[in-house]
């Protein structure tokens, strides 16, 4: 075809007119439909599979890790540098590194506990341990009081150990810490 | 219409196209939500932590544990990440400090594994005793001290780890990294945080 519209080119005003035919193209798509239909197929099934679901953004930026573990089905429990997020409800508010006094039991900046995360924990347990109690067969959906953390690299130490404190009080005391795995480490 | 087998092999019947654009559009936005709303490529994986130990309370009540039948070496290893290095201390005492140049500062305890100090940022967190950057800390060193102790206590899985308050996670990701695995072996596993030491 573009042999075709370059000979059309060469030819003087005239002869061009006659002899050159303007055919339409339509464009095979049915190639690129297949490619794409494939490729949502398999991003669909990494995304219904995948138990921990995170938003990537600035203040969430895991840190890589060795690890082998894959992740398993718990209570999210995200902090990132501006709030404390359980299963993507914020519960409470951070500011330059600590968690805001309002949160924290009486008040008390130097308090371990920071009582709206323990509440939700709480109402969480409870529920776990219901449906545990109606299904005491099924050894996955018993209590195990099992947190994964999906902290930024740049929270400090305090601030961890104060929702992991927290999230004991709850009865919450096998913590998960979400990280990327290295490449080569799977 | 129906029409009459004479009049149906000569009706002109034009082939027709599939209308793929509205499903090709739809496809296009479900792979764009997908790849912008997930991690991409990066793979997620998990380190397993125990909860948090304040002290313990039989030994705060001053009782000794009863030992079951024979003996056992206990070690409670302890790492601790500090503006200056790791501290690394068992049941024994501390382990002894590489001095790096200069004297020891009387009354200031001198880290088991120092920081590198060939980085300018480095040095200049330790003069102001900041939180140093990842990479000052000597992970490496960190886990050939831990194939000597894990050669001299073969049982033993657990580590407790502490660390300044304002020490940041991924600090103690690598320290996690440097102390639970080496080339396949299993070193210290069994990972309890301890907060905090001021």
């Amino acid at each position: 075809m573009a042999q075709e519209n370059n000979a059309a080119q060469a030819l003087p005003p005239k002869k061009r007119i006659k002899t050159a035919q303007y055919r339409p193209v339509s464009l095979n798509m049915f190639p690129a439909m297949a490619l794409f239909t494939c490729v949502l197929v398999s991003l669909l099934k990494d995304y219904s599979t995948d138990p921990v679901q995170i938003q990537p953004t600035e203040d969430t930026q895991l840190p890589r890790s060795d690890t082998k573990l894959p992740p398993q089905k718990a209570i999210q429990i995200a902090i990132s540098l501006r709030s404390i997020l359980v299963d993507n409800v914020k519960v409470a508010e951070i500011s330059d590194f600590q968690v805001k006094p309002q949160y924290k039991q009486d008040s008390n900046p130097n308090s371990m506990v920071i009582v709206p995360l323990m509440e939700v924990l709480q109402k969480k347990a409870d529920q776990e341990k219901m449906i545990a109690r109606y299904n005491s067969q099924r050894q996955e959906l018993q209590f195990k009081g099992m947190v994964t953390i999906i902290a930024d690299k740049r929270v400090p130490f305090r601030l961890l150990t104060e929702v992991l404190y927290t999230a004991g009080q709850a009865e919450y005391g096998q913590y998960k810490f979400a990280v990327i795995k290295n490449q080569g480490s799977s | 219409m129906a029409q009459k087998p004479s009049e149906r092999s000569r009706s002109a019947m034009e082939p027709v196209d599939l209308d793929i654009v509205p499903y090709m559009d739809i496809i296009f936005s479900l792979v764009s939500y997908i790849l912008f709303t997930s991690t991409g490529l990066a793979e997620i994986g998990v380190i397993n932590v125990n909860a948090p130990r304040y002290q313990d309370p039989l030994l705060a009540a001053g009782i000794e544990q009863q030992e079951p039948q024979e003996e056992k070496k206990q070690l409670n290893l302890t790492v601790g990440i500090t503006h200056k290095g790791f501290f690394i201390a068992g049941v024994g005492g501390v382990l002894g400090g590489t001095e790096q140049g200069g004297e020891q500062k009387s009354g200031e305890a001198t880290p088991t594994i120092p920081l590198k100090t060939d980085d300018a940022a480095c040095r200049d967190a330790l003069a102001r005793n900041i939180p140093p950057p990842v990479s000052c800390y000597d992970t490496a060193k960190l886990t050939s001290e831990m194939i000597k102790i894990k050669n001299e206590f073969p049982d033993e899985t657990r580590i407790f780890i502490y660390a300044q308050p304002d020490i940041p996670y991924e600090v103690l990701v690598k320290v996690m990294d440097a102390t639970r695995q080496y080339k396949g072996r299993n070193l210290f596993y069994d990972v309890i945080l301890v907060p905090e030491i001021a």
